[in-house]
């Protein structure tokens, strides 16, 4: 009896979760995933649990600082240069960078700056999916509200409970403004009175428009990305501490409010060294068009809800089925494949994804155990839609199997891994690329709708969400 | 996209050597200033993990492993199930992914997990598992394939011992490297090309922890590297002739 290598390990540990494609980076953005329940999504990584973390040093790092400081740079260093899936590009600009960023990293005055600077060299490389973490980061969105800026934000901080929660309000830029999307019924925000189309300014104190300085030009859909991400951290905080939130409402009349961090109303699970994700699957029909939407992709137990609604849609005989994968950032890899194999009669692929050494193609066939749904597909996306939803989007796109609808997609689809780094530092590293059928990188491009259509303020002032509007419009004129 | 799943390692040897010490300080690759039969070379190999007689006196095997991957704080367990005539079904559990699974009766081979479902294999990835449940394959390695040549150690082989390294060529697969301990020739080496659903995977597995299992060795321990994750498979129980439900290696029913 030989040894079988578990071939497909590699591959299935990849995660395609966009962590972020703006410098400096920072964990990732929200997943509005429908017209209701839509959660603040969690990072894709944040530094572990329970590790010691270094004391900040008022002066200057200290010894033991300084240390651990170049157990990271170094192991960060070594595992891109090691893994990163562009090996040209690494061996061109990653000893460079390090020349200029190791001195500068080490005499940080704090860890924030450190981890900025580890961060900006690893920027240097201009790719999505690469980033590092750790004790003693504090990200400028997770300061307490300036006293200033509130009267009553920094003193009403208080921690009742464990975990990360949310008011339940998903922040968008819609043109060029940052917009309520959408409130999740029954949340703080809905009990505050804020719906969707009302322009916020302030989240804690700050204003949402003053994101950090990007050390690189940014592509319109990256900036807007971006905002998200931002917003959602400033949303986000531990369960039932406030947040204070200026907005401005449909009569244009300027409002203050205090909202609650609300707990998930379901269990988090926790896969890898992902930080806790809220699942969350939500179907529902508009006639016979059947909308399946989800905020993340995850083996576990999103697939299985997924593979239900699409075999429920099928049997109840729906015409078209909407996957509304607006925000949704991505997650295993691997998950497309069994979601386009539910809606495929034959075998394809999805494209390609490229590690330094080998190739693997993302074959889809239709399983043997179930039938495939064969009607009309349709896929939403935004800004938000990264990695692995841009992944199965183009997919299905360049193979006429779905159209696309919505906005284009920020264009961070890589494969990555995430790995644990000395000192209780986290990383996430890019290690294989990923191409179409017809061999388009989807990195830094995104995918292109067939329709591109902008949710305005006046239509959701008005109730109305026009990019599913438009997918019901496609949906019902296939018949 | 086939399961990962370790089916085991099974390794034997007549003297119980020290074991081959995974990480090893490296030095100076030594390769075997000729290089001998290949056939030579698995008969040594045969004769260092045991008489095939105490093999052949079992009927199955069922073997546990963890299998880690230190990098990403990643546990999984897996379980092997062999049973002579060509039966065999390999489970690993991922957490947070679900269950993969690789069997065959004998006839049908096949594969189910979350990501490709139920599939039937065939050609070169069907021929994985069936080398995987050749239940005598270590003692018959030179009949096992269509041709074995004697090689020089690879350049990513393990350095620091002579090594004497012979390719197996599949019938439809591409070819697997193994590479022996000069002296002892016991399995250090194993670098190879495994077939997938989504094409070609490289793999290299470093070999260690013999320990005498019912009068032959086995290897309990091996280092397997595809493409950026390295992972160690420990195994962790060993159990001889237990009985199986007859149709445990059958292709799964459609749901």
């Amino acid at each position: 009896m030989r040894s079988f290598p578990r071939l497909s390990l590699g591959f299935l540990l990849t995660v395609s979760a966009c962590a972020g494609t703006t410098r400096p980076p920072q964990p990732q953005t929200t997943a509005p995933v429908s017209d209701a329940a839509r959660r603040t999504d969690p990072p894709a990584f944040a530094p572990l649990a329970g590790q010691d973390v270094p004391v900040r040093a008022a002066m200057g790092p200290g010894k033991v600082q300084l240390e651990v400081r170049q157990a990271i740079f170094t192991a960060a260093w070594t595992a891109v240069r090691d893994k990163d899936f562009d090996k040209a590009l690494v061996d061109k600009e990653w000893a460079p960078l390090r020349s200029k960023y190791e001195p500068l990293a080490m005499a940080a005055p704090d860890e924030a700056t450190f981890y900025r600077l580890v961060n900006e060299m690893m920027g240097g490389l201009g790719q999505s999916h690469l980033e590092v973490h750790g004790p003693g980061e504090t990200p400028e969105e997770d300061r307490p509200e300036p006293q200033a800026s509130s009267s009553q934000a920094a003193a009403e901080v208080i921690v009742v409970g464990m975990g990360t929660g949310d008011p339940g309000v998903i922040v968008r830029e819609i043109e060029r403004k940052a917009t309520v999307f959408s409130v999740r019924p029954d949340s703080s925000a809905a009990r505050a009175g804020l719906r969707p189309g009302y322009l916020v300014t302030h989240i804690g104190g700050r204003a949402v428009a003053d994101l950090p300085t990007s050390v690189r030009a940014l592509r319109p859909v990256e900036e807007r990305f971006r905002l998200r991400r931002h917003a959602a951290r400033l949303l986000s905080g531990p369960v039932g501490t406030k947040v204070s939130v200026r907005f401005i409402d449909g009569n244009d009349q300027p409002h203050e409010t205090m909202l609650v961090r609300d707990p998930a109303d379901r269990p988090s699970v926790q896969v890898l060294l992902m930080p806790p994700i809220v699942p969350e699957v939500r179907t529902t029909h508009a006639g016979d068009v059947g909308i399946v939407a989800f905020n993340f992709f995850l083996l576990q137990p999103i697939l299985a809800e997924v593979q239900k609604a699409i075999e429920s849609f099928r049997r109840s005989g729906a015409k078209a089925i909407i996957f509304d994968l607006r925000g949704n950032p991505g997650g295993f890899g691997g998950m497309a494949i069994p979601v386009a194999a539910r809606l495929v009669s034959r075998e394809m692929s999805l494209g390609t994804i490229q590690f330094r050494d080998f190739a693997n193609t993302l074959a889809v066939a239709p399983p043997l155990d179930s039938k495939p749904f064969l009607g009309k597909v349709i896929i939403l996306t935004d800004e938000g839609s990264a990695s692995t939803s841009e992944i199965l989007a183009a997919g299905l796109q360049e193979t006429k199997r779905a159209s696309v609808v919505g906005d284009n997609t920020v264009g961070a689809a890589l494969g990555s891994t995430i790995e644990a780094l000395p000192g209780g530092a986290v990383m996430q590293i890019p290690v294989a690329g990923f191409k179409t059928p017809q061999g388009i990188a989807i990195e830094g491009r995104g995918v292109q709708p067939d329709r591109r259509v902008l949710e305005t303020r006046a239509a959701l002032l008005a109730g109305h969400d026009p990019v599913l509007d438009e997918a019901l419009q496609l949906a019902h004129s296939a018949r | 996209m086939g399961p990962m799943i370790a089916l085991f390692a099974l390794l034997i040897a007549v003297d119980a050597g020290t074991p081959v010490t995974p990480n090893a300080p490296t030095a100076t690759s030594v390769a075997a200033p000729t290089l001998r039969d290949a056939k030579v070379v698995l008969a040594d190999y045969a004769k260092a993990i045991g008489d095939e007689k105490l093999w052949k006196k079992h009927k199955s095997v069922r073997v546990k492993r963890e299998v880690s991957v230190k990098a990403m704080q990643f546990v999984s367990q897996e379980e092997t199930r062999v049973v002579r005539g060509g039966k065999i079904l390999g489970e690993s559990q991922m957490p947070g992914m679900g269950t993969f699974r690789r069997g065959s009766d004998g006839r049908t081979v096949w594969a189910e997990d979350p990501i490709g479902g139920l599939r039937v294999l065939k050609d070169a990835e069907a021929e994985d598992v069936q080398l995987g449940a050749a239940w005598n394959s270590e003692w018959h390695l030179a009949e096992m394939y269509a041709k074995v040549i004697s090689v020089p150690p690879p350049k990513t082989a393990p350095t620091g011992q002579p090594l004497e390294c012979v390719e197996l060529h599949k019938k439809k697969g591409q070819p697997t490297t193994l590479c022996f301990d000069g002296s002892k020739h016991l399995r250090v080496w194993e670098q190879g090309v495994q077939a997938s659903q989504g094409g070609q995977v490289p793999y290299a597995t470093r070999f260690s922890d013999w320990r005498p299992v019912d009068g032959v060795q086995l290897w309990h321990h091996e280092v397997v590297t595809v493409g950026p994750v390295t992972m160690e498979g420990q195994i962790v129980e060993l159990k001889f002739d237990e009985p199986f439900p007859a149709n445990l290696f059958a292709l799964p029913r459609k749901k």
